[in-house]
């Protein structure tokens, strides 16, 4: 196996609004890990550690104040213009408020084909067929493609968003709390759906979730963040039977049980 | 004692688009929660979880029609004004919705959201209200609050954003709050820390709490009592121990048995 992705020193600062003067804060504080070609590794950690700022530092939806990001032997903060376009369809995101991420004014099919389109992968009619053909994959029917975003429940845009992401045959997936909205019975149809892709086709997956059965069940590893930093990275089976970082046992402590 | 909510034969559907058929979203619902009572909502994606809780608070949207009653606190919210309805939501019941980024002012800092809503609320002074904001946004798990409450929503992580949502429902104080997967992206342990916020509403103020989750074990160690959605429909009204330990309707069995025996690993790319 050779790595697909590989992420050195990487960090992402914000401007804190404190009191006084304006200071940088880093959200994500010198993060090295390397994401190995069919592979699903799993980032998990505490709420505002810095999952969702790592995975879009990656994809280069926000600039990275130090690092670097090299991606399939090229380097990503390099890229020139239309290079980033092209690595944008091999690149995809689920962003984890599927509502806030869908163009209320398209409908459904238009949003789930619109990189169809835009990256010329299939003519109009091919195109509708893919269309309709993923959104059954997601559990939803053909005729949702001509309904409107805000028509739906919650799990059926976070649906929609995946729809949407498959949609341009990505070799790359950042999944951003991409199944948290779904019961478990649409979710391990979801899930199936994503380990059936990476069988057949290789794909490699970035999975940030806080459930930790998902994580168990999905991942190949488990990289765990406190603060900014990746503080264990290991086996998933390993890290669930003898977590090494403060954090990870932590987290697995916290696990909830039903009492009966 | 007599009863916070009625909800009978509640009924929503959604109007068909150019002479279409209209759609079922919910078939004649009926059930009650008593002041003080906690109750689960659970029932697949889709099932109409959203849809109920919107239902009480009078938001559905105008393509959706609601038939049958909707008694709450004293009063029809079905044929209630809109003033009316305005106002009951202030007061008495509040809402965390399921997708927090949409439900807050993008272009609004947190702090004075959160202030907003304790202003509205009988506090008449600013410094005060911006104080009691501070406060409930660090209850509500925030540990950098000052500094939070100087950010757009979205400066904010997907899991802070969940809490600032949870923490103007608290200020609210309400009779009842409908929280929709108020831990959907919360890690294991903030998760903790915001069901133990919500058992402590519930308690000291005797707030009924009606929590949609698709997550059993958050149900589990909140409510009493579980009401299970299928298809629009409430197939289930129990205990929540009699739900776990012996569900009867073959979707609740289904729900409750993937959990319990843990999904099947997949095998990984190979
Ligand atoms: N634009 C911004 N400006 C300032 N701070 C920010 C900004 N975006 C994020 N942050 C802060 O950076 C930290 C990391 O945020 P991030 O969204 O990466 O966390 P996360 O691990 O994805 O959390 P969650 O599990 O809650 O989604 C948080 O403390 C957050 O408040
Ligand atoms: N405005 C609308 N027009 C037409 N159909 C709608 C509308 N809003 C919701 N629906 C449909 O009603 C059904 C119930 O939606 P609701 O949001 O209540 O589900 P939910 O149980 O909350 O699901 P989730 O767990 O995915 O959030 C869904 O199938 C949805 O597609
Ligand atoms: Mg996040
Ligand atoms: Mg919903």
């Amino acid at each position: 196996m050779t790595a697909l992705l590989e992420v050195r020193d990487l960090s992402v600062e914000y401007t804190a609004r404190d009191a006084n003067a304006p200071r940088a804060v880093r959200a994500v504080d010198g993060v090295s890990l390397d994401v190995q070609r069919g592979e699903t590794l799993a980032l998990v950690g505490e709420s505002g550690s810095g999952k969702t700022s790592l995975g879009r530092a990656i994809l280069r939806l926000v600039p990275a104040a130090a690092g670097s990001v090299q991606f399939d032997g090229t380097d990503v903060l390099a890229l020139s213009h239309d290079a980033l376009k092209a690595f944008r369809r091999r690149a995809q995101v689920v962003f984890q408020d599927p509502k806030a991420s869908l163009d209320p004014r398209m409908c459904v099919g238009d949003i789930v084909r619109e990189g169809i389109d835009i990256h010329a992968l299939a003519p109009r009619e091919a195109g509708d067929l893919r269309v309709a053909h993923l959104l059954e994959e997601v559990g939803l029917s053909a005729r949702d493609a001509h309904r409107f975003p805000h028509e739906f429940s919650g799990g059926e845009r976070q649906r929609i968003a995946i729809a949407r992401a498959l949609a341009v045959e990505p070799v790359f997936l950042v999944l951003d709390e991409a199944v948290s909205a779904l019961d478990v019975l649409v979710r391990a149809q979801v899930l199936d759906l994503l380990a059936t892709l990476q069988a057949t086709r290789g794909l490699t997956y970035l999975f940030i979730a806080h459930d930790f059965a998902v994580v168990e069940r999905i991942a190949t590893r488990v990289a765990v963040m406190q603060r900014g930093r990746i503080v264990e990275c290991a086996p998933t089976a390993s890290l669930f039977s003898a977590p090494a970082s403060p954090a990870a046992q932590a987290l697995l402590a916290a696990i909830p049980r039903i009492p009966w | 004692m007599s009863p916070l909510l009625a909800i009978c034969g509640l009924s929503v559907d959604a109007a068909g688009a150019r002479g279409t058929p209209s759609t079922p979203i919910l078939r004649d619902i009926s059930f009650g929660m008593r002041p003080g009572e906690t109750v689960g909502l659970l029932g697949a994606s889709g099932s109409g979880k959203t849809s109920l809780a919107l239902a009480v608070l009078g938001l559905l949207p105008p393509a959706l029609r609601a038939h049958g009653a909707i008694h709450f606190d004293g009063h029809e919210m079905l044929s209630a004004s809109r003033g009316a309805r305005r106002t009951l939501r202030g007061r008495r019941v509040a809402m965390v919705f399921q997708e927090p980024l949409s439900a807050l002012n993008p272009r609004m800092r947190i702090g004075a959201q959160v202030a907003e809503v304790a202003l509205a609320h009988g506090e008449h002074n600013t410094q005060r209200a911006a104080r009691t904001a501070l406060d409930m946004l660090a209850r509500a798990g925030l540990t950098d609050a000052e500094d939070q409450a100087r950010r757009l929503p979205h400066e904010l992580s997907g899991g802070e954003r969940q809490r600032v949502l949870l923490a103007m429902a608290m200020l609210l104080a309400p009779a009842l709050l409908i929280a929709d997967e108020p831990t959907s992206s919360l890690d294991v342990t903030v998760q903790a820390q915001v069901l133990a916020l919500l058992r402590a509403e519930q308690r000291q103020h005797g707030m009924a709490l009606l929590l949609v989750s698709h997550d059993l074990s958050v149900i589990a160690t909140t409510c009493e009592r579980t009401l299970v959605l299928h298809d629009g429909r409430l197939v289930e009204d129990v205990p929540t121990r009699q739900l776990i330990v012996a569900p009867e309707h073959p979707q609740a069995r289904a729900l409750v048995a993937a959990v319990r025996r843990g999904p099947p690993p997949l095998e990984h790319g190979t």
